[in-house]
């Protein structure tokens, strides 16, 4: 099992290597299924297998537009593991946002 | 259309996902509110921005109740999203009211801060939750929802902000009533989203709406250190 590192190295890659390149966006936005499947393992190489499951189910099920405004976030984006493998509302950090 | 919501997870789920990747932009900005040395000057200005923005809660879900009802025979979705939004209002109702009261007991007139012009950050925020949920489709103004309620204030940063600021409880009351609140409401957008058969489309504008949503409410809050916290 990857450690936390790993995979936070893992979605970093991802971030690098498709969500910073507009035409592999477009591409990947634009791919089947299992055509996206092959463009991440061939972007993180052996790294592909360290990629949360759960990140790569979220990963592949962006639109191009959704796409474009996490390359947008690039910066601001943590990658931490325990926020992507998380799924429990009620246990997300605290912010002052209100609605 | 095909649906977007897979046998490996729920469409809520995915959502949080996505805000989850973006998330500790949004987290960032608080801390930086909260530890502040001077948070005893930005807590009144938060509060002013807060009631900018939350002004505006119950009049973006009418709106979009409105459209969705428009759009309800033949769209399964706005007619669900209608329902959603026509139960969900009554809950917020007034919410806006709790901050002025909590800048009253800080000593601001509700007269002078409902005069000030609202920055142009919020408006955006706001602004293109107009946008997406007139001319595109209502069930986006969920995305802004999933967001707003989904990561509340913990008692526990209430009491850090009691305490660091030195102000009276009275003054945080509507933080207070959020960190009780939003919780429920958000096990309840959840059953809703994971209800919807959305289609790619509509999740990723229910997706973009979130992710839009946690950029300009950080960036929000970061101009009010920028600009409030004495450089």
């Amino acid at each position: 099992m990857a450690t936390p590192e790993k995979k936070k190295g893992a979605v970093a890659l991802f971030a690098k290597k498709i969500l910073g390149n507009p035409q592999k966006r477009a591409a990947f936005a634009s791919a089947s299924d299992a055509d996206k499947d092959a463009m991440i393992d061939a972007a993180l190489g052996p790294r592909a297998a360290d990629l949360p499951s759960r990140a790569r189910v979220m990963f592949k099920g962006l639109s191009l537009e959704e796409l474009n405004g996490l390359d947008k976030m690039q910066t601001a984006m943590a990658a931490e593991p325990d926020l992507v493998e998380s799924v429990n509302t009620n246990e997300g950090p605290a912010t002052l946002a209100k609605l | 259309m095909a649906q977007a919501q897979t046998a490996e997870a729920a469409t809520s789920e995915i959502l949080r996902l996505k805000i989850g990747f973006v998330l500790p932009a949004l987290v960032d900005a608080s801390e930086r509110i909260c530890r502040h040395p001077r948070v005893r000057e930005l807590y009144p200005e938060y509060l002013v921005t807060s009631h900018c923005i939350i002004r505006a809660s119950v009049p973006l879900m009418e709106t979009a109740r409105e459209r969705a009802l428009e759009r309800a025979d033949g769209d399964p979705i706005a007619a669900a999203v209608a329902s959603y939004y026509e139960h969900h209002i009554p809950e917020e109702l007034h919410h806006d009211d709790w901050l002025l009261d909590d800048l009253e007991v800080l000593g601001h007139d509700r007269s002078d801060v409902l005069a000030r012009i609202p920055s142009p950050t919020v408006a955006e925020l706001v602004g293109a939750q107009y946008y997406w949920l007139l001319h595109y489709h209502p069930v986006s103004l969920l995305g802004y929802i999933a967001v707003l309620e989904g990561y509340p204030p913990t008692p526990e940063l209430v009491e850090g902000l009691v305490a660091s600021t030195g102000y009276d409880r009275d003054a945080f009351r509507c933080v207070a009533a959020h960190a009780e609140l939003d919780p429920g409401h958000s096990e309840e957008l959840d059953e809703l989203l994971d209800s919807l058969p959305l289609t790619p489309e509509l999740a990723g504008v229910v997706g973009l709406s979130a992710m839009t949503t946690v950029e300009l409410y950080a960036r929000a809050l970061d101009e009010v250190v920028e600009e409030h916290g004495g450089g």
